[in-house]
C-alpha cells in the first residue's frame, strides 16, 4: 500500500482548528438558514448542540493523541492533530489547549441541552441568540490557544462582544440594559487597558509571539533597576496592564464590578455560560503565559495573582451574603471562585518549576471540577425560575416534596453548592485539597501566597453560610399558603441529576483516572 | 483479601440499604423501616463477626488491607481494625440499631429519614475503619451533610438555627483538620516518600519526621477541628442547641457515637501524629479538660429543659476524655509516671464507651417522656415513677451510670481518668474531682425531680402509658449493657489496653528521641521537604 501524500501544511494547521471550524460552519448554516426558512429557529438548539458534540469529540481526539502518541492513520499523523505553533505562531496547540478547548465546548453543549430543557431562546430569537454564543465560545477556544499578542486580544474580545449583547437578552427589561450598559462600558475599558499594554511590550521588546516576547519582557524586569530604569517601570506597568484585562474576564475582584449586574441582568442560562466559559479560557491562558515566563516575569505575575486572589476570595465570599437574587449570590460566589483559580495560577507561578506540572494538574483538576459545580446551579436556577416563577430567594418556599422532580433537581443543586464550598464527597474536594496542597508548597517559599491560601482557607468556612442561605428555604422553608405542586419536567430534572451525578462520579472512583488525566496534559505542557 | 472485604460489607451495608430504600413505594412506612432495620442488623452482626475476628491481646492494626484510590497522590482505600476503633465500631453499630427502633416516632418524610440515616452510618464507620488520611477526611465530612439535613428537617421549632450552627462549627473544624493533612502530609513524609497512610505518617512521627514548630502549628489546627466534635469548652455550645433541636434519634446518635469520632481523632490522629507538640500542650489541654468536667457540670445543674441538661452533661463527661489524654508529664525524655498515663488513655477508651450508652439511654428516656406529655420542662415533672415503674427503674440506672456509681459503666472511666490526673496534676485532679460531685448533684437532682415524688398530675397525663415493648427492649439493653460494662470492665480494656500501650510508646520513642522539645525547635535534617 503506498504512503497517501500529506496535505499542505496550511490545510494542516487548518484542520487541527477543527472544532472552531465548525463552530464557523454552524453560525453560516444558522444564518443561511433563517433565510430559507423561517422556522429554523426552533432547530438552532439542535444544531448547535451538535456542533458542540461534534467539537467535543475532535477536542478529545487530540487530547488523547496528545497523550498517548498514537497515530491513526498507518504512521502518518492525524489530520486534526498538530502540535506546536500554528498558522506561524499565531495560535499554538497543546495538550492543555486541547484540554481547555474542551471544556469550553462542552460547556456550550450543556448550556445547549439546558436551553434545550427550559425552552429559553423563543423561536424567533433563537437564530440571534445562537449565533452570538458561538462566537462567543470561538473566542474563547481563541483566547485558549493564542500564542501571538494580536491573537491574544482578538480572542478576548471576540469571547467578551457577543456577552454584551447576550446580557440583554430580556431587552424589555431595565435591568437587563443595565447589565448590557455597565459590562460594555467596563469591558471596553478593561480591553483597552490590555490593549493598550500589549502595544507597549511589543513596542518594548520588538516581538509578537508570546513564546519570545514573554522572555524579553522578562529581561526587562530586573529587580534592582526598577527604579533607575524608565524601561523596567514600563515593562512592569504593561505587564499589569495586561494581568487587568484578563482579571477583568475571570471576574477577579477589583475588577469584578461587572459580574453581578451582568449576572442578575442576563437569563440564567447565558449567566452560567458567562460564569465558565470565558472563566476556563481566561485560566488556559493565564497558565500558559506563566508556564512560558523566566522567573523573573513568573515572580511579577505570582505575586499579582496572590493579591488578586486574596481581595476575590475575601469579598466575593462576604458580599454574597447579602444578596436576595439566587443569580447575584451566584456572581459573587463565582468572584470567590475566581480567588481559588488564581490561587491555582499563584502557585504554577511560584513553585520550583520541577513541581510546576503538579500545580497545573491542581488548576486543571479545579477547572473540571468547577464547570460542572457552576452549569448545575445556575440549570438549577434556570429550571426553577420556569417552576416557581422568579430567582430571588423568597421565591424558593420549601420546593421539595412538592413534586418528584423538583426533589431531584434541589437535591442536584444542593450537591453542587456542598462541592462548591469543598466538601467531600464531591469534586470539589478534591479541587480544593488539590489546589491548596499546591498552594501550600509554594507557601513554603513565599509568605504572600502563604496569605492567600490562608484567605482561602478561612473564607471556604465562611462561604457555607451563604450557599446553605441559598439552600436552606428551599428545603428547609415554609411553603407558602397555596402548598401548589409546581411543575418541573422530567427531563430537566435528569439533566440537573446527571449534570450533579458527574460530581459524585468524578470523586468515587474516577478521581484517580481524572487526576492523572490532568497530570500528563499538566506534564506534557510544562 | 477477605478482610477487607469484611470490612468494606460491613462499612457499605448501610449504603447498600439506603440505595434499597429507593425501590419501596414511598408510602409504605411499615416496609421501609423494616427494611432499614434489618439493614442495621445486619451491619451490627457483621461488626460482631470482626470482634470475632479480632485477635484481642494483639496491639497492631489488623485485618488491614488497601487498594489503591488515587495512585498519583498516594491517596489509598485503606481499611484496618485495631483495639481503639472496635469497640466504638462495635457501640456504633448498636446505637444505630437503637436509634433505629427508637424512629418510629417520626412519620414525616420516613424514606428520607431512613436514607439519611443510614447514610451517617456508613460515614461514621468510615470514620472508624479509615486508615488513610484522606480517606478518613472524607467520612468525616460525610457525617456532617446528612446530620445537618437530619436536624434540619425533623428537628424541633429552631432547627434551621441549630442545624446550621452545627455545620458550621464543625466544618470550620474539618477545614482546620485539612490544612493540618496537608502539613503532615509534605512535611512530615516518612523516609519511604509521602503517603497518607496513617499508620506510616505514626511511625515517620515517632522518629520526629515533622519538625516541632509544624508539630506546633498541625496539631493545633487538629485539636480545635477535634475538639470542636468531642466538644470541649469554648467549642461546645453547638452542642445544646443540636441535642434540643434534634429529635430523639438522632440526639441518641449525636451524642453516643458522632461525639466519639472526636475523642478517636485525637488518639488516632492528633496525638500519634504530633507526639512532641502533644506533650508540650498537655498541661493546656489537660486544664481544658478540667474546665470542661465542671462547666459542663455548672450548665448541667442551671438547666430546667431536660433535654438541655443531658446536653451538658455530656460536656462534662466528654471533658474527662480530653483529661486522661492529657496528663502526660515529660521529664528528661521520659515519661513520668509510666502508669498513671496508661491509666489515663485507658480511661479516656472506656469513657468513651461508656458515655455512649449512658447518653444514648437518657435521651431516650427524654424521648419517651417528651413523646407522652409533649413538654421537657424538669419543673412540671415528678412522679412519673407512680405511673411508669418499670421505665423509671430502666432511667434510674443510667441516671447512676451517668454520674459513676460504682458497678456501673459510669465509674469505670471516671475513675481510671482521675487517678491518671492525680498523677499529672493534685489541683487539676481536686477541680476535676468537683465535676464529679456536681455531676452527682444534677444527675440526682434530675431523677428526683422526674421520677420521684407525689404521682405527675401534669399536662397530658391520661398519655402516660407503661413502656410498649420496643421501648422496654431499647431501655432495657442499654441499662443491661451499663451494668455489665460496670461489673466487667475487662471486656472493654482488654481490647484497649495492647493498643492504647503501643500508641503510648510510640509517642514515647519520639518524645525519648527528641530528648527536650525545647531544643528541637530548629528542624532536623529528616524534616527538610522533600523537593
Amino acid at each position: 500500500m503506498s504512503r497517501p501524500t500529506l496535505p499542505p501544511p496550511g490545510v494542516v494547521d487548518a484542520l487541527a482548528l477543527g472544532p472552531e471550524l465548525i463552530l464557523c460552519g454552524t453560525i453560516v448554516l444558522l444564518l443561511v438558514g433563517r433565510c430559507v426558512t423561517p422556522r429554523f429557529g426552533r432547530w438552532a438548539g439542535p444544531v448547535v448542540c451538535l456542533a458542540s458534540l461534534a467539537g467535543v469529540a475532535i477536542c478529545s481526539m487530540q487530547l488523547v493523541q496528545s497523550l498517548d502518541g498514537v497515530r491513526l492513520a498507518r504512521g502518518l499523523p492525524h489530520p486534526f492533530v498538530r502540535f506546536g505553533p500554528l498558522f506561524g505562531g499565531l495560535l499554538e496547540q497543546t495538550a492543555l489547549t486541547a484540554t481547555i478547548r474542551l471544556l469550553v465546548l462542552l460547556t456550550l453543549g450543556l448550556v445547549a441541552v439546558l436551553c434545550g430543557v427550559t425552552g429559553l431562546p423563543r423561536p424567533r430569537q433563537a437564530i440571534d441568540f445562537w449565533t452570538l454564543l458561538l462566537g462567543a465560545t470561538i473566542g474563547a477556544l481563541f483566547t485558549a490557544s493564542a500564542n501571538h499578542a494580536l491573537m491574544l486580544f482578538v480572542g478576548v474580545e471576540m469571547m467578551s462582544v457577543p456577552g454584551y449583547a447576550l446580557a440583554a437578552y430580556f431587552k424589555g427589561r431595565g435591568d437587563a440594559t443595565e447589565a448590557s450598559l455597565k459590562y460594555v462600558v467596563y469591558g471596553a475599558g478593561a480591553s483597552g487597558a490590555m490593549l493598550y499594554g500589549l502595544s507597549l511590550l511589543v513596542a518594548l521588546t520588538g516581538e509578537v509571539t508570546l513564546p519570545s516576547l514573554l522572555p524579553a519582557a522578562s529581561a526587562m524586569l530586573r529587580p534592582d533597576a526598577l527604579l533607575d530604569s524608565p524601561q523596567t517601570l514600563l515593562a512592569l506597568a504593561a505587564v499589569l496592564m495586561v494581568v487587568c484585562g484578563l482579571a477583568f474576564k475571570l471576574s477577579a475582584a477589583p475588577f469584578h464590578f461587572w459580574c453581578p449586574d451582568v449576572f442578575t441582568g442576563a437569563p440564567a442560562e447565558v449567566a452560567g455560560f458567562l460564569s465558565v466559559a470565558p472563566k476556563i479560557a481566561t485560566v488556559g491562558l493565564l497558565a500558559r503565559i506563566v508556564l512560558m515566563s523566566p522567573p523573573e516575569l513568573s515572580q511579577v505575575l505570582g505575586f499579582t495573582f496572590s493579591l488578586l486572589s486574596i481581595l476575590s476570595v475575601v469579598l466575593g465570599n462576604l458580599a454574597a451574603y447579602r444578596q436576595e437574587n439566587a443569580k447575584r449570590l451566584m456572581a459573587y460566589s463565582t468572584i470567590a471562585h475566581a480567588g481559588y483559580l488564581l490561587l491555582g495560577l499563584a502557585a504554577i507561578a511560584m513553585v520550583s518549576p520541577d513541581r510546576r506540572p503538579d500545580a497545573v494538574t491542581s488548576t486543571l483538576y479545579y477547572a473540571f471540577a468547577y464547570v460542572f459545580m457552576n452549569l448545575t446551579i445556575f440549570a438549577g436556577i434556570a429550571i426553577l425560575r420556569g417552576a416557581v416563577g422568579g430567582e430571588t430567594l423568597s421565591h424558593y418556599r420549601r420546593l421539595t416534596k412538592r413534586s418528584g422532580a423538583a426533589t431531584v433537581t434541589i437535591g442536584a443543586v444542593a450537591a453542587s453548592c456542598f462541592s462548591l464550598v469543598g466538601l467531600p464527597p464531591f469534586a470539589g474536594f478534591f479541587g480544593k485539597l488539590r489546589v491548596f496542597a499546591s498552594a501550600f508548597l509554594a507557601a513554603l517559599d513565599d509568605p504572600l501566597i502563604g496569605a492567600a491560601l490562608l484567605a482561602s482557607v478561612v473564607m471556604s468556612i465562611v462561604s457555607l453560610g451563604y450557599y446553605l442561605k441559598l439552600l436552606a428555604p428551599m428545603v428547609f422553608g415554609e411553603p407558602d399558603s397555596e402548598q401548589r405542586r409546581i411543575r418541573v419536567s422530567a427531563e430537566s430534572a435528569f439533566f440537573v441529576a446527571t449534570l450533579a451525578a458527574v460530581l459524585l462520579l468524578l470523586l468515587i472512583p474516577m478521581a484517580g483516572p481524572l487526576l492523572e488525566l490532568c497530570e500528563r496534559v499538566a506534564s506534557s505542557s510544562a | 483479601m477477605s478482610d477487607l472485604v469484611l470490612l468494606s460489607a460491613m462499612l457499605f451495608a448501610p449504603t447498600v440499604g439506603a440505595a434499597g430504600l429507593l425501590l419501596f413505594n414511598p408510602r409504605s412506612h411499615g416496609a421501609m423501616r423494616a427494611f432499614a432495620m434489618g439493614t442495621s442488623l445486619a451491619t451490627l452482626a457483621l461488626s460482631v463477626v470482626v470482634w470475632f475476628r479480632f485477635e484481642t491481646g494483639n496491639g497492631a492494626m489488623q485485618m488491614t488491607g488497601a487498594l489503591p484510590w488515587i495512585p498519583t497522590w498516594g491517596v489509598d482505600y485503606r481499611l484496618g481494625v485495631d483495639g481503639v476503633s472496635l469497640p466504638l465500631i462495635l457501640l456504633s453499630a448498636f446505637v444505630f440499631v437503637l436509634a433505629l427502633a427508637a424512629s418510629k416516632s417520626i412519620d414525616r418524610h420516613v424514606r428520607g429519614y431512613l436514607l439519611l440515616l443510614l447514610i451517617l452510618e456508613t460515614g461514621v464507620l468510615g470514620v472508624f475503619l479509615a486508615l488513610d488520611f484522606v480517606l478518613f477526611y472524607v467520612f468525616w465530612e460525610v457525617m456532617l451533610l446528612p446530620m445537618y439535613f437530619l436536624i434540619g428537617l425533623w428537628g424541633g421549632p429552631r432547627r434551621e438555627y441549630a442545624a446550621i450552627k452545627f455545620f458550621l462549627y464543625t466544618f470550620a473544624g474539618s477545614v482546620l483538620i485539612l490544612l493540618a493533612l496537608l502539613i503532615v502530609y509534605f512535611l512530615g513524609a516518612p523516609a519511604a516518600g509521602r503517603t497518607f497512610d496513617l499508620l506510616a505518617l505514626t511511625a515517620a512521627a515517632s522518629e520526629n519526621a515533622l519538625s516541632y514548630g509544624w508539630q506546633q502549628a498541625a496539631f493545633w489546627l487538629l485539636m480545635i477541628g477535634f475538639l470542636i466534635k468531642l466538644p470541649s469548652v469554648p467549642f461546645h455550645t453547638w452542642l445544646p442547641d443540636a441535642h434540643v433541636e434534634a429529635p430523639t434519634p438522632i440526639s441518641m446518635i449525636l451524642a453516643g457515637v458522632l461525639l466519639k469520632t472526636g475523642g478517636y481523632g485525637l488518639i488516632r490522629v492528633a496525638y500519634p501524629l504530633c507526639p512532641l507538640a502533644a506533650e508540650a500542650s498537655a498541661g493546656v489541654l489537660a486544664t481544658l479538660g478540667a474546665v470542661s468536667i465542671v462547666y459542663g457540670a455548672l450548665a448541667a445543674l442551671a438547666q430546667t429543659d431536660l433535654k438541655r441538661l443531658v446536653a451538658y452533661s455530656s460536656v462534662s463527661h466528654m471533658g474527662y476524655v480530653l483529661l486522661g489524654l492529657a496528663s502526660w508529664s515529660v521529664v528528661d525524655g521520659a515519661t513520668q509516671n509510666t502508669d498513671g498515663w496508661r491509666l489515663g488513655l485507658s480511661g479516656a477508651m472506656f469513657q468513651m464507651v461508656a458515655h455512649g450508652i449512658t447518653s444514648a439511654g437518657l435521651f431516650y428516656v427524654v424521648g419517651v417522656l417528651y413523646e407522652r406529655v409533649g413538654h421537657r420542662d424538669l419543673d412540671r415533672f415528678g412522679g412519673i415513677s407512680r405511673r411508669m415503674p418499670a421505665f423509671s427503674a430502666l432511667a434510674a440506672v443510667l441516671w447512676f451510670a451517668s454520674l459513676g456509681l460504682p458497678a456501673l459503666c459510669g465509674f469505670i472511666g471516671e475513675f481510671a481518668t482521675l487517678m491518671a490526673a492525680f498523677s499529672y496534676s493534685i489541683p487539676l485532679a481536686a477541680v476535676a474531682c468537683v465535676g464529679v460531685v456536681l455531676a452527682a448533684g444534677y444527675c440526682l437532682w434530675a431523677l428526683q425531680r422526674v421520677h420521684l415524688g407525689a404521682s405527675y398530675r401534669g399536662a397530658n397525663v391520661e398519655r402516660l402509658v407503661p413502656l410498649v415493648r420496643r421501648e422496654r427492649l431499647v431501655l432495657g439493653s442499654l441499662a443491661a449493657l451499663a451494668v455489665v460494662l460496670g461489673c466487667a470492665p475487662a471486656l472493654v480494656l482488654n481490647v484497649t489496653d495492647p493498643t492504647l500501650r503501643s500508641i503510648a510508646e510510640s509517642m514515647e520513642r519520639a518524645v525519648a528521641s527528641a530528648d527536650n522539645p525545647a531544643v528541637a525547635t530548629t528542624p532536623r535534617p529528616t524534616a527538610e521537604p522533600v523537593r
